[in-house]
This record gives structure tokens, C-alpha cells and sequence, in this order.
């Protein structure tokens, strides 16, 4: 333990006394209370030490304050809340719809609506009730019929009736195809007489 | 040249000291540098974090005290450095102020005391020690915010003004404050000295 003197008295000014809510005996206390807590010694050369830690800083001048954190603007943070918001709810919305079973099938039902199947109906023809193409039947094909050539054989036997209309009839519709179409010049009419 | 910080030639150290004047700094320290060290010293009850504390807080005056301004309130605004400076590293070290009233006399015997201090107290009598002792032990029985205008008062020497300015308190909450923590303490010993 180093017992050596301080090096220099620290005795402060007492404080100023008290006001008028302290008799005599609670001004002495004050007094003895100045006495026992001022009663800290100071480590020897500590007024050295303060000296040379802070010389440096002493000529380094004054330190530029730290740079303030940016700031954003109040209309700035709004709209960024706003947005926030919106997507929020956006995304919200899209989780619900993927799994509310109501909404999903309301969805499928308008891509039914949306989208509509195309059929193509086949060449139908009025027929008898045996099968056979009626003559107002046969009568029409030949007369709508351009190439004529193209049904030079078919003719008599429709004619005669000795075919049934669902002999020929896919034949038929071939052979209407090709004539509406010209791409298809190289159709191979096969007759099953 | 006076160091009464409310004089004028005080303000002119200060000044040359915000320059960079060595000498003026040295005065400042002289002034000063004991009465920040026991004001820490009597909160913490550590040497070496008080005069490590002292140091710190200094070498944050310099730097700033080329911007002080303030006329006549330079010693709230040292004291307030020095005690949020105590604060900070308390509030590091995770736990409060230590209580006084376990660690005062085992503290107090563990420092050295070089000037004599209350361990033998040259002009005192065994019953001015005892009675020192008896009110050191009661001040640490008040609450912390009560020990700290007591310290405030009578360690740094500040006015109720300026321990108001330093706790940045009102002044009627700091006399207030006060006045409790007297009364306390004058009760507690009136105790003692009944049993």
C-alpha cells in the first residue's frame, strides 16, 4: 500500500447552506455529512495521468460529430407504408384464392365460359329410315357436286340404291372435302362397291 | 488565475484550453481532475475504474471544449459527462452501481488512502472516525437517486441549481429529493444513536 501524501488537496467549497426548512442541528449534520463523504483520497499523480491521456486529444482539436443517420422524409416513409400495404394485401389475396376451394372453382368456371370446345359436325344427310339415302338426298349431293367426273361411278349405284347411305357416306364427305379444298388433290378415293 | 468557474479569467483558462493551450489544460485538470475522481470514486467504489473513468471522461472535455459555450456552466456539464460516463460502463458491466452499504468499508480499506484519509484521520478523535463512519454506512442505506444528490452536494460541491442541471432534473424534484433523503438520514441516526 502506498502511503506517500497526496499531491494535492482537494478540499471543495463547502455547498451552499440549507435553506430554511433545516434548524441549527440539521445544518451541523450537513456539515459532518460534507466531511465524511468528501473524505475520498486521490491516488498520487492522478492529475499527471488525466494530463498525459488526454494530450493527445488536447492537440488533435475538436472531432467532427458523428454523421447523422439519414432521414427519410414523412411523405417518403407514407409511401413506403402504403406500398408495403399493398403488397400485403395483394399477396394476401393470392394466398386466400390459391387455397379457398369457392374461389378456385369460380375461377375454373370462367375458363369454361371463356374457352369453347369447336366441334365439327359431320356431313349429315336425310335419310330413310332403312339407311338409304333419299332421293331428294341423292338428288341434292349430285347437283351441288362440281366435278362431275368424280362421281360418274358413284352416281348409278346410288342411283339403284345398292348401297346403303353408311357405305359411302364418310366416302362422301372425302370426296367434298377435296373438292373444297384444293391442297388435298391427291386424296385416294377408295369405293367399296 | 482563479478557477472559480463563474469569473472571468476562469472562462479565459477554459478558452485557451479549447485552443490547445497545455497550461490552461493543466489548470483545468488541477481544478477539477480530484473532485470528478471522488465523485466517481464514491459511486462505483473501485479505484481503478474511478480514475480510468476520470481519465475518459477528461479526454472527452477536450475534445468538445473548443465548442462549450455555455458561460458559468461548466462544471454541470463536466459532472454530467463524468456520471453518464459511470453510467455507460455500469450499464456495460450489466449490473447497477454497487451498493455501497456492503462494499463501503471493504472498498474504502482496499484503496490505498495516501493522504491518511478516515482510516486515521489526524486531527479527528476515534468518535469524529466513528461518527464519519456511521454516516457513510446511512447514506448508503438511501436509494441511489438519494445518494447521488448527497454525493453531487457535498462531493462535487455543486448548488442545487447545478445538481439539477446535471441530473437534468427539476430543481423542485432535486430539492424535494433532498429534503426526503436528509430527513431519512437524520432519522436513521437519530435510531442508532437510541439504541
Amino acid at each position: 500500500m502506498n502511503h506517500l501524501p497526496p499531491e494535492r488537496e482537494w478540499h471543495i467549497q463547502s455547498p451552499a447552506p440549507l435553506g430554511d426548512g433545516f434548524d441549527a442541528q440539521d445544518r451541523q449534520l450537513d456539515e459532518q455529512l460534507g466531511r465524511a463523504l468528501s473524505d475520498i483520497e486521490v491516488p498520487t499523480g492522478l492529475s499527471q495521468r488525466i494530463f498525459s491521456s488526454s494530450l493527445a486529444d488536447l492537440h488533435a482539436g475538436p472531432r467532427p460529430l458523428p454523421m447523422p443517420a439519414p432521414r427519410r422524409s414523412l411523405p417518403m416513409q407514407w409511401l413506403g407504408m402504403a406500398a408495403c400495404l399493398g403488397l400485403l394485401i395483394v399477396g394476401g389475396w393470392w394466398i386466400l384464392s390459391a387455397t379457398n376451394p369457392v374461389l378456385r372453382s369460380q375461377d375454373r368456371s370462367m375458363e369454361l365460359v371463356e374457352v369453347t370446345p369447336q366441334r365439327i359436325t359431320p356431313l349429315e344427310l336425310p335419310a330413310t329410315s332403312e339407311g338409304l339415302l333419299s332421293a331428294e338426298a341423292e338428288m341434292v349431293l349430285l347437283a351441288t357436286a362440281s366435278d362431275r367426273d368424280m362421281f360418274r361411278n358413284l352416281s348409278p349405284y346410288i342411283a339403284t340404291r345398292d348401297l346403303r347411305f353408311d357405305d359411302f357416306s364418310g366416302d362422301l364427305v372425302a370426296v367434298l372435302d377435296a373438292m373444297q379444298n384444293p391442297t388435298m388433290q391427291a386424296y385416294d378415293l377408295e369405293l367399296r362397291q | 488565475m482563479s478557477t472559480d468557474p463563474d469569473t472571468s479569467g476562469f472562462q479565459d483558462i477554459l478558452r485557451r484550453a479549447g485552443e490547445g493551450d497545455e497550461d490552461a489544460w493543466r489548470e483545468v485538470i488541477d481544478a477539477y481532475g480530484s473532485r470528478v475522481y471522488a465523485l466517481l470514486f464514491s459511486r462505483c467504489r473501485n479505484a481503478e475504474l474511478a480514475e480510468e473513468l476520470t481519465q475518459s471522461t477528461f479526454c472527452t472535455v477536450v475534445t468538445k471544449l473548443s465548442g462549450y459555450v455555455e458561460l458559468g456552466k461548466f462544471e454541470p456539464w463536466l459532472f454530467r459527462i463524468a456520471m453518464n460516463r459511470l453510467r455507460d460502463e455500469m450499464r456495460r458491466r450489466g449490473r447497477h452501481a454497487v451498493n455501497v452499504a456492503n462494499d463501503t468499508l471493504s472498498a474504502m480499506d482496499a484503496n490505498p488512502r495516501e493522504g491518511g484519509g478516515h482510516q486515521g484521520q489526524p486531527q479527528g478523535s476515534q468518535e469524529q472516525v466513528e461518527q464519519a463512519e456511521a454516516l457513510r454506512e446511512a447514506v448508503a442505506e438511501l436509494p441511489e437517486a438519494d445518494q447521488e444528490i448527497l454525493h453531487l452536494r457535498h462531493i462535487s460541491g455543486l448548488s442545487f441549481k447545478q445538481i439539477s442541471e446535471v441530473l437534468q432534473q427539476p430543481l423542485g424534484t432535486v430539492l424535494a429529493r433532498h429534503f426526503r433523503a436528509f430527513k431519512r438520514l437524520k432519522g436513521m441516526l437519530g435510531a442508532g444513536e437510541e439504541e
